[in-house]
């Protein structure tokens, strides 16, 4: 079962898109903060992470940076979510070390299409399509 | 609100004329005593010169000495030049300064005909120095050079005629002769020095008229550009605030999306028809909510002056292509058919490929939202105007078409057709308000003919390469 960093600080979204995860078949850890999605990302080892921009204390684009700047978990994919919008928020996203970005609010399927994509890339079995 | 200061009263123009009059009389009084200071040095060598000439020498007995008349030029003269000399240097412009120098003036003209034995010719002097003295312009120095020039003639001419008139007796009211001479000259300098006067203050109060007009055009071109800021920083701040309300309102409506879909996912599980169809008006009016927010977003960022242009180059069939598969599931929704015509040789295109596209689905979206069992017609081609290369798209339908009232409005915000229209169709209202926009930041335009119950022809017309047209600052971001 792939498993799924989300960092996601309010509640009502991290819950909402965990479930709707856990029911494909992820395993999900949940990240309120850039903090603890650093520390979950080299305790948890997770396949994939999914990062939200606007976070307190660390923010998305720091958080991401330091993932891959870290030799343990550098090669984890991540894809940042914003609800900014803004063109330039891809680019920023891309240039701090994301793999793939999506705008929140998510469509969930689209968002599942980059997920599979990322982990067949990198050879970890995708999910849905294994059951 | 930023104040100005409030324009001066038309009083003000007044005082300022007066203030302008004063220092450019006050610029006649300095100059022209500087004239006679030099002047009365030149008298006074002038008069030293003719005493040598005329009588150097003078027989006392048998000795011949030094002329009484050239000690009267050195002392005399000297005295009567010394102090309106040093007046006009050093206290120009004061009203003693220019009476002294009348007085003087006519005293050295009294010291010429006396050294020149009362030569009738030398009498010229007085009415050249009534002439110098209205340089002024202010008749009243004409008031003692007259008097002096008249109790000189009167004195010496009953006590000295010799020295006068050059005779040993004269008429005791020759003096007045003279004098109706010297009031008839000073009539003509009295009428030209008031003439003089009234000019001066004319052209005073035509330059304060004109100082007050340029300051007042300032004034409204400073308050112009305040009233342009203001505006513009409104709406910098006005969008500013959308944006991020936008965002705001984006992070509770992603939690709304996932969980009624999640709940719609769950209930298609346990096979619960009854919330299934209650669940799908909760995320289909989340999703109208999500369409409005992005709708506000994006014109905001326009009015904000910060949307960007993304600018690639792209094969603009593929892109027909692609959004003709997009759309199918709209059109076939009304029972439509969709009909595209793309030219073999439109080409590439050099601009913003995402944008480009939302034009197209915002108008392919439109045309099948209003047409039911229709024909929606997409037709691209290139087209060459005026030197200018453009790519043409024309969205054709055949649905509930506008009427030429409704056409207007059209492009504005929030103004569908009618209020009837959007109960009827759904939207938000803003989808071609951002046609727009798009068109007109990518250096293009659109336009719309229709006819009510015909249906509606929707032109779009975009420059085959951007930066060749729009402003490389909307892009440089």
């Amino acid at each position: 079962m792939p498993k799924i960093l989300l960092v996601e600080d309010n509640e009502a979204s991290a819950d909402a898109l965990a479930r709707r995860l856990e029911r494909r078949n992820f395993s999900v850890v949940i990240a309120p903060d850039g903090h603890q999605a650093v520390s979950l990302a080299r305790s948890t080892q997770p396949d994939l992470v999914i990062m939200d921009l606007g976070l307190p204390g660390i923010d998305g684009w720091d958080a991401t940076a330091i993932i891959k700047a870290d030799v343990d978990t550098r090669h984890i994919p991540i894809i940042v979510l914003s609800a900014h919008a803004m063109p330039n928020d891809r680019h920023q996203a891309l240039a701090a070390g994301g793999d793939d970005f999506d705008t929140k609010p998510v469509q969930f399927e689209r968002l599942l299409e980059k997920i599979e994509m990322l982990l067949t890339t990198r050879g970890v079995s995708a999910s849905a399509s294994d059951i | 609100m930023a104040s100005l200061e409030l324009p001066p009263p038309p009083d003000s123009i007044a005082l300022r004329a007066d203030e302008l009059f004063a220092k450019h009389k006050h610029e006649i009084y300095v100059h022209t005593d500087r004239l006679f200071a030099s002047l009365m040095v030149l008298q006074w060598v002038a008069g030293i010169l003719f005493a040598l000439w005329i009588s150097p020498l003078a027989w006392f007995g048998t000795v011949s000495r030094t002329h009484v008349h050239v000690w009267a030029a050195i002392f005399l003269g000297g005295a009567i030049c010394s102090v309106p000399a040093l007046l006009g240097v050093f206290r120009a412009g004061e009203p003693s300064t220019r009476y002294t120098i009348a007085v003087a003036q006519m005293l050295m003209g009294a010291l010429l005909i006396h050294l020149t034995g009362g030569r009738i010719e030398t009498h010229f002097h007085v009415f050249g120095s009534l002439a110098f003295l209205a340089v002024y312009r202010d008749w009243r120095v004409l008031v003692p050079a007259t008097i002096v020039v008249a109790a000189d003639h009167a004195l010496r001419g009953v006590f000295w005629p010799q020295s006068v008139y050059g005779v040993l007796v004269a008429s005791q009211w020759r003096w007045l002769e003279h004098s109706a001479w010297v009031i008839f000259e000073d009539v003509f300098l009295f009428v030209s020095c008031r003439r003089s006067v009234a000019d001066m203050k004319d052209t005073a109060l035509r330059t304060a008229a004109l100082e007050h007009a340029e300051r007042e055009s300032s004034l409204t071109a400073a308050q112009l550009r305040i009233t342009q800021q203001q505006a513009e920083s409104a709406t910098r701040a006005k969008s500013d605030f959308l944006a991020s309300m936008s965002h705001e309102l984006r992070t509770p409506l992603n939690a709304i999306i996932l969980y009624s879909e999640l709940l719609q996912e769950e209930a298609r599980d346990h096979q619960q028809a009854g919330p299934m169809k209650d669940l799908e008006r909760i995320h289909s009016a989340g999703n109208h909510l999500l369409g409005l927010i992005n709708g506000i977003l994006d014109l905001s960022k326009i009015e904000a002056g910060k949307m960007t242009l993304a600018l690639e180059q792209f094969d603009v069939r593929a892109v027909v292509t692609d959004l003709a598969s997009t759309v199918a599931p709209l059109v076939q929704k009304n029972a439509n058919t969709l009909v595209v015509h793309c030219s073999e040789d439109v080409g590439p295109i050099h601009s913003d490929l995402l944008r480009t596209r939302q034009i197209l689905l915002n108008l392919l979206g439109n045309a099948a939202k209003f047409t039911r069992q229709g024909t929606i017609t997409l037709d691209v081609a290139r087209r060459v105007e005026g030197g200018a290369v453009n790519v043409v798209f024309v969205v054709t339908d055949t649905g509930v078409g506008m009427t030429e009232d409704q056409q207007r409005k059209i492009f504005e915000p929030f103004t569908q057709a009618d209020v009837r229209t959007t109960r009827k169709y759904g939207g938000s209202g803003l989808g071609l308000a951002i046609v727009a926009r798009f068109c007109s930041l990518m250096g293009g335009r659109v336009s719309v003919e229709s006819q009510l119950g015909r249906g509606s022809q929707f032109t779009v017309v975009l420059p085959v390469d951007v930066a060749a047209v729009v402003d490389a600052a909307l892009y440089a971001a």
